[in-house]
């Protein structure tokens, strides 16, 4: 398992920041969040790096906005930015595989829509120093 | 006995019937040379698939993955070859498949002879890049995919290479960064 990049951990606002492991043994998932967000995730799906993208090196991002229903599941998810149109349809697939915490019955959202952006990004592989 | 009008009125019809018979013998020919013609261009259509079978079958066997079947058919193609394009054709296509066979020296030779002849064959460009990869002659790999790329950049096998050139050399890890921060407040805030 690899460590958070630096730049993440940069990051003041960070609360939670989760390191998972994706099916690809060289995919890093790293996850944001803060307070802002008033429903917590339970499961994130992780979107596939598409394989022409990382073939002709392209990086960008796409943000997602979707409906939370009362059990905690996606409705209603479109994508609302993206930079390039390649990571449309894997950040779409991600979230709807994902699912947040239920509605307490109390709960009364803040907001009616959430968002979350994708970002794909391909670090360069350092070699590592041998003479250590 | 028929009046003057009527005679003129046979006359008339007679003549019509000639010149549209001296039409249709002097259209014959012209239509069957059409045919011909049509029938000889069509003729050598398909003849320049077939003239060179080994050339075809070699190209087929390589690309079911039968490298060794595909290059001795190649060779034959090569010695069987119709003019330029085929010829090209042959030298291309051993030098990918000396290249498939592990034969880097051989498939060398026929990408050089091949840029020797056509210097601005894309192919012989992506299968000596190849070679080179295969070799780690890194800078030659290189040198060629930029030659092969201006050539034609949008071609596929062009993106592959470039792709197995860029793994090697500069090698990446994808990573996805999940950003649930809420921005939406900052953009509903905003006047613009």
């Amino acid at each position: 398992m690899r460590a958070i990049p630096t730049s993440l951990c940069m990051l003041g606002l960070l609360l939670p920041a989760v390191l998972a492991l994706a099916d690809e043994t060289d995919l890093h998932v790293s996850y944001i969040s803060d307070s802002s967000t008033d429903r917590q995730p339970t499961k994130t799906a992780f979107p596939i790096y598409p394989s022409i993208a990382r073939r002709d090196r392209i990086e960008g991002e796409a943000t997602v906005c979707f409906k939370i229903d009362a059990r905690g599941k996606v409705k209603h998810a479109s994508v609302k930015d993206y930079s390039h149109k390649i990571f449309r349809r894997p950040a779409l697939r991600a979230i709807k595989k994902s699912r947040f915490e239920p509605l307490r019955p109390d709960q009364v959202l803040a907001k009616s829509k959430s968002c979350r952006i994708y970002r794909f990004r391909l670090d360069p592989v350092v070699a590592e120093d041998t003479d250590q | 006995m028929q009046s003057p009008a009527g005679v003129r009125c046979a006359m008339t019809g007679l003549l019509a019937i000639v010149l549209s018979m001296l039409t249709m013998i002097l259209l014959l020919p012209a239509l069957a040379q059409a045919q011909n013609s049509e029938r000889m261009e069509t003729g050598t259509k398909t003849v320049i698939g077939v003239r060179n079978l080994p050339l075809k079958s070699g190209a087929e066997a390589l690309l079911a993955g039968d490298y060794e079947e595909g290059v001795r058919l190649t060779h034959i193609g090569l010695t069987q070859a119709f003019g330029v394009r085929e010829e090209e054709a042959a030298l291309s296509n051993l030098c990918a498949g000396y290249l498939q066979l592990g034969k880097y020296d051989t498939a060398l030779q026929y990408c050089e002879i091949l840029l020797a002849r056509n210097n601005e064959h894309w192919r012989a460009y992506n299968n000596r890049a190849l070679i080179y990869m295969k070799t780690e002659q890194w800078d030659k790999a290189e040198a060629d995919l930029i030659k092969g790329e201006e050539l034609n950049a949008g071609a596929y096998t062009m993106k592959v290479a470039r792709a197995m050139y860029m793994d090697a050399v500069h090698p990446v890890t994808p990573e996805i960064e999940i950003d649930d921060r809420d921005k939406e407040e900052e953009n509903e805030s905003d006047p613009n």
